[in-house]
């Protein structure tokens, strides 16, 4: 059994990574929760019998941890994985984003190429069983989509976190005013990294991976939370959207059209488990279909994360896919948020 | 009363059709000079070819699915007469006709996917039109990106005093039949509405979501043209504006 150690355990680990090991305990063990916060740290640790800590070092130290997952605030999560991997972890799963910078990235590349070891992003939608099933088939649509589109429209977050575990309580947040143009500016930063994160992956792999050569043609910031970028990558024209609202109905979807194809995914909601996404290509032979399998993409991470521990390790994106899907999340969220800033009066 | 209508060779397969399923209004004549009704094709310079009848003394006329021409001459041709109708395929669509108009929608996003003959400008101008007839008016584009085969745009619009962000994207594709899908957002709703291929009668829909639950709203088996053609004949001064139409064309060509 791998051990693991969690860095950081706030609702994100709570909601999602405690329950989704507890169904994979043949594979995994939890060994430490580090959490800067002593009440949060033993509290979580003991839901699992694992020690809690303060202190990063304890679970760099501690040899029976191969794994460590990152979770913690994102501003930490670039130098946090650098740190695990020259610690000689043999995995990290990082949560989304990996990095913030293209500095904090050049870094992480060093570090893997010095360490060899193995690095997955918690993008759990590159992991759903339904975009796993469709790639193979996509075909055409890679590369030579016209158009391709991401859109998120979400109820916040508590609608689905109190319904996947007893969160702990948590300090409450105070909402910057938002008619202050560098609010806005942080908020659509916050939001690519927060939320556009999970699907930019995909679009990326559809349009081919430009990766810093996509140009940002539009960006704004929609209230209360949300953003619509434009994007275009030669010939190809990108939505990027999200917008998170007090209602009820999540509206998850990734759609590519190319002259021949359309490729149509509807994802089901963070936090719950509540299973994959569906996935339909269309074309002139029909629809193909898959997706409705009973997990979702944050179990599959963690069972594929341990098909790579058993030296399967095809079973997760390369690092040089992973680093070149993490520059172009920093290049969108960047680019866009200065798109913003340019469109402030003087 | 039945009206006989006369067609241009390229739409009498089409015409045809409408007339049989509205069997106590039309019926296809020939020739020209016996109809009181004149329809035209709006593929080719609609503008010019009704002026023509116009001045010809052919008064009541209905232009099929018009396409992009000069909106000054729309203008002048609305200065002469009011008793064109517009039919068009997805903004006379009668789901378009039910929707509230009562919430505060801040922002809309538009997806059209067009045949793959279609042009990307007639493909924008329908999607402009759709918009409008769903209730966003007076849109001024702000960033645009048109390929061969798609466009991406981003601007505001006016939904009853409010200004809305807008966004719409076009697709010219194969892959599946032509049709629009409109989502709206308020601070509590969201308003989706699809529009479907005109050339069937399977229905728009649309679908509210707030926070009571998700309501469907009314939805009606019948193409966007079949119920232009109706209109026209039932209360013809429901036709959509010839000033308006050139609005849109004027936004167009803002565009493109």
């Amino acid at each position: 059994m791998t051990g693991v150690g969690l860095i950081g355990a706030g609702a994100v680990v709570q909601t999602i990574h405690l329950p989704t090991l507890a169904r994979l305990s043949e594979e995994f063990t939890i060994r430490t929760v580090m959490d800067t916060d002593p009440a949060t740290a033993q509290a979580v640790a003991a839901r699992v019998g694992a020690q809690a800590s303060t202190d990063l070092e304890d679970v760099l130290n501690d040899e029976s941890i191969e794994v460590v997952a990152i979770c913690s605030p994102p501003e930490f999560h670039a130098e946090q994985t650098v740190a695990a991997l020259r610690a000689g972890k043999r995995a990290v799963l990082c949560e989304k984003p990996l990095a913030t910078s293209h500095d904090e990235l050049r870094d992480i590349a060093e570090a893997l190429a010095e360490t060899g070891g193995l690095l997955v992003v918690g993008a759990m939608h590159v992991f759903d069983p339904a975009w796993t099933e469709i790639r193979p088939r996509l075909g055409e649509l890679v590369r030579s989509a016209r158009t391709v589109r991401s859109s998120i429209v979400l109820p916040f977050n508590d609608r689905y976190e109190s319904r996947a575990s007893h969160l702990l309580p948590r300090q409450p947040m105070s909402m910057p005013d938002a008619s202050d143009p560098a609010v806005r500016q942080a908020f659509l930063n916050a939001a690519v990294l927060g939320l556009a994160v999970h699907d930019l992956p995909l679009v990326h792999e559809l349009i081919g991976r430009p990766g810093t050569d996509a140009e940002i043609v539009s960006a704004e910031f929609l209230e209360p939370f949300g953003y619509v970028i434009g994007i275009r990558a030669g010939q190809t024209l990108v939505e990027v959207s999200g917008l998170m609202q007090p209602h009820w109905k999540p509206l998850w979807e990734l759609e590519a059209v190319s002259a021949e194809e359309v490729l149509h995914v509807e994802f089901t909601p963070s936090f719950v488990p509540a299973g994959s996404a569906t996935a339909t290509i269309t074309g002139a032979q029909g629809a193909f279909s898959v997706g409705n399998r009973p997990t979702n993409g944050y179990e599959a991470e963690w069972r594929r994360l341990a098909q790579a521990l058993q030296g399967q390790t095809d079973a997760v994106p390369s690092s040089a896919d992973v680093l070149a899907d993490a520059e172009f999340v920093v290049h969108v969220a960047d680019r866009a948020t200065a798109l913003l800033g340019e469109q402030v009066p003087a | 009363m039945r009206t006989s209508i006369s067609v241009p060779t390229q739409l009498r397969s089409v015409a045809t059709a409408l007339a049989a399923s509205l069997p106590d209004f039309y019926s296809v004549s020939e020739p020209e000079d016996a109809a009181g009704l004149v329809v035209l094709d709006g593929s080719g310079n609609w503008v010019a070819a009704a002026a023509e009848k116009l001045s010809a003394g052919r008064h009541n006329l209905l232009v099929h699915a018009p396409g992009p021409v000069d909106p000054g001459e729309v203008d002048t041709l609305a200065a002469r007469t009011s008793t064109i109708v517009l039919s068009e395929p997805f903004a006379g669509n009668p789901v378009l006709k039910n929707l509230p108009q009562d919430i505060p929608f801040g922002a809309v996003s538009s997806t059209a996917l067009a045949a793959p003959e279609t042009p990307v400008e007639r493909a924008l101008l329908e999607q402009i039109r759709s918009l409008r007839a769903a209730g966003f008016t007076d849109l001024a584009v702000e960033n645009a990106q048109i390929t061969a085969t798609g466009a991406l745009l981003t601007g505001e619009a006016r939904h009853e005093q409010r200004l809305v962000r807008v966004r719409a994207l076009v697709t010219r594709t194969s892959a599946v039949t032509p049709h629009h899908v409109l989502r709206a957002y308020s601070p509590e709703h969201v308003l989706t509405v699809t529009l479907p291929d005109p050339a069937t009668a399977a229905p728009g829909t649309a679908t509210l979501v707030g926070p009571d639950g998700e309501r469907i709203l009314p939805t009606d088996y019948e193409s966007a043209h079949r119920r232009t053609w109706r209109l026209a004949h039932e209360s013809p001064r429901e036709a959509a504006s010839l000033r308006d139409f050139a609005d849109d064309l004027r936004v167009l060509g803002s565009i493109s």
